[in-house]
């Protein structure tokens, strides 16, 4: 890697702690015009103002894959699965299109009783569970955020494994450098999951259920809404893999830096409703999604740069919950801070729909881990995460528990 | 001097193919952008390269390594490590 550089995204070493190139861009340069061509935003205050302002959109992942996918057809590399998927990703809609999406979904979606759903999941995976020695992330953390998603849609898991992998694959829509070979991993994971929606979809059209896929298809034919079934897959998708992904790595990001800060596991343990402010503070201080994109619609003025129109912007979501403008003593994890006014779901109209499951699936997921074992310790291990910047998500997380 | 001459050489080869350029055209202190290359077009040309060298090319070598020149003295040292 070339060390001059301020911006280091794929390298391993700012992977395992990127808050030391955050710090160094938000103290040098928090408007940096980056070797990619983009702008890098590193501070609080600039984050919140681009994430609310109207002179920027969504969108910048979905055209340039719009873009690489009739790029690749030339060469007879076919990867039209991936814009078929994402087409209604709602994160990376906008205006009128991005509302009659969002909308829907918001309509649809009424039960947000999820507590009974996820107890079970967490006391069945627990129950599984024997021997001192377990990889959280794949015992727990990862399988989780699938049953209750999958139970929440309506649709069976009778392969968590060939979800979860699909899911992974598909989280690479959120990585900002790719290679042809991820693309072609994107892809097939992409063409996977139409296939499973698809037969989804024809299986409710007939046996309606009380799922949200199964309400989705039938809200949308009784009141005749005209969203094709393409649509309601790429929507089914969506729901899936943020239901998934962001939460497996939330709540391993909370148990490890839990275990990272004993004093804060004990005063959690001592009074388990501490895990409100708990878990956003794992949010705050390693937040899952480092990164989100924005393209300017005109000419922005920041600080004393001057952002022209079209450009793409890179807002570092991670780097301003770690503003020492915006937050005390921002380095340091305390469970029981407050206010905590942290970036990590977003902010304005593209606030994270599915915010409001996430907390409460880590929380109780957290608790009710620590509830069955007493005594958890971090055996010696190199922590390996996925090699993108964009997600903060743990490949495993082995514990020694009883 | 042997390696970094014949990756050179590799590299405007794809360079030319992409951009339908003739390799003398393609001078070492060209940068990827000027020659027609973006950030699309060079996914391609990492991975033709990728196969064709077999040594794993990284997203990022386009934008750290914005020229001709960087990038093969790049892929060079890369090999010499191996």
């Amino acid at each position: 890697m070339n060390n001059t550089l301020l911006w280091r995204p794929l390298d391993p070493a700012y992977i395992r702690n990127p808050y030391a190139m955050y710090e160094r861009l938000r103290l040098t340069d928090p408007v940096y015009l980056a070797q990619t061509k983009e702008y890098i935003i590193t501070r609080y205050d600039d984050v919140k103002f681009i994430l609310k302002s109207e002179s920027f959109e969504s969108g910048n992942r979905l055209g340039w894959l719009k873009r690489g996918v009739e790029y690749f057809d030339n060469k007879d590399e076919d990867l039209r699965a991936i814009y078929q998927a994402m087409n209604s990703f709602i994160l990376m809609l906008n205006d009128a299109q991005h509302l009659r999406i969002r909308n829907f979904v918001n309509k649809t979606w009424h039960n947000r009783e999820v507590d009974d759903i996820i107890r079970a999941n967490t006391n069945m995976l627990l129950d599984q569970m024997n021997g001192l020695n377990l990889d959280f992330v794949a015992a727990y953390a990862q399988p989780l955020p699938v049953y209750t998603i999958s139970h929440i849609l309506g649709i069976p898991v009778t392969d968590c494994q060939y979800l979860i992998q699909l899911g992974v694959a598909m989280t690479k829509t959120l990585d900002l450098y790719i290679s042809l070979k991820d693309l072609v991993l994107m892809n097939q994971a992409a063409a996977d999951f139409i296939s499973f929606f698809q037969e989804q979809i024809k299986l409710k059209y007939d046996r309606p259920d009380e799922g949200l896929l199964s309400k989705m298809i039938h809200k949308n034919r009784k009141e005749n809404l005209g969203l094709s079934d393409e649509e309601l897959v790429s929507i089914a998708i969506f729901l899936f893999t943020a239901g998934e992904e962001t939460s497996a790595s939330l709540i391993s990001n909370a148990m490890l830096n839990l275990l990272k800060h004993p004093e804060q596991l004990t005063q959690l343990r001592n009074e388990p409703e501490m895990i409100d402010s708990a878990i956003e503070e794992v949010l705050r201080y390693d937040s899952i999604v480092q990164l989100l994109g924005r393209i300017s619609r005109e000419e922005v003025t920041l600080g004393d740069k001057i952002i022209p129109a079209g450009a793409t912007v890179t807002l570092v979501v991670a780097s301003a919950n770690r503003d020492e403008k915006a937050f005390e003593r921002a380095n340091e994890f305390i469970i029981s801070r407050k206010p905590n006014r942290h970036l990590s779901f977003g902010s304005g109209v593209h606030y994270c729909l599915g915010d409001w499951l996430a907390r409460r699936q880590s929380q109780l997921a957290i608790n009710a881990f620590l509830r069955q074992y007493p005594h958890i310790t971090l055996p010696d291990q190199e922590l390996t995460w996925y090699k993108n910047l964009a997600v903060r998500r743990l490949n495993a997380l082995h514990l020694q528990v009883k | 001097m042997e390696t970094k001459k014949k990756i050179l050489n590799a590299l405007k080869q794809e360079i030319a193919k992409e951009t339908g350029l003739p390799v003398s055209k393609i001078d070492d202190s060209a940068s990827f952008y000027s020659l027609g290359l973006d950030s699309i077009s060079s996914v391609f040309v990492l991975d033709e390269l990728e196969k064709q060298l077999k040594i794993e090319m990284n997203p990022m070598f386009f934008w750290d390594y914005p020229t001709v020149g960087l990038l093969a003295e790049h892929i060079t040292s890369l090999c010499k490590n191996e």
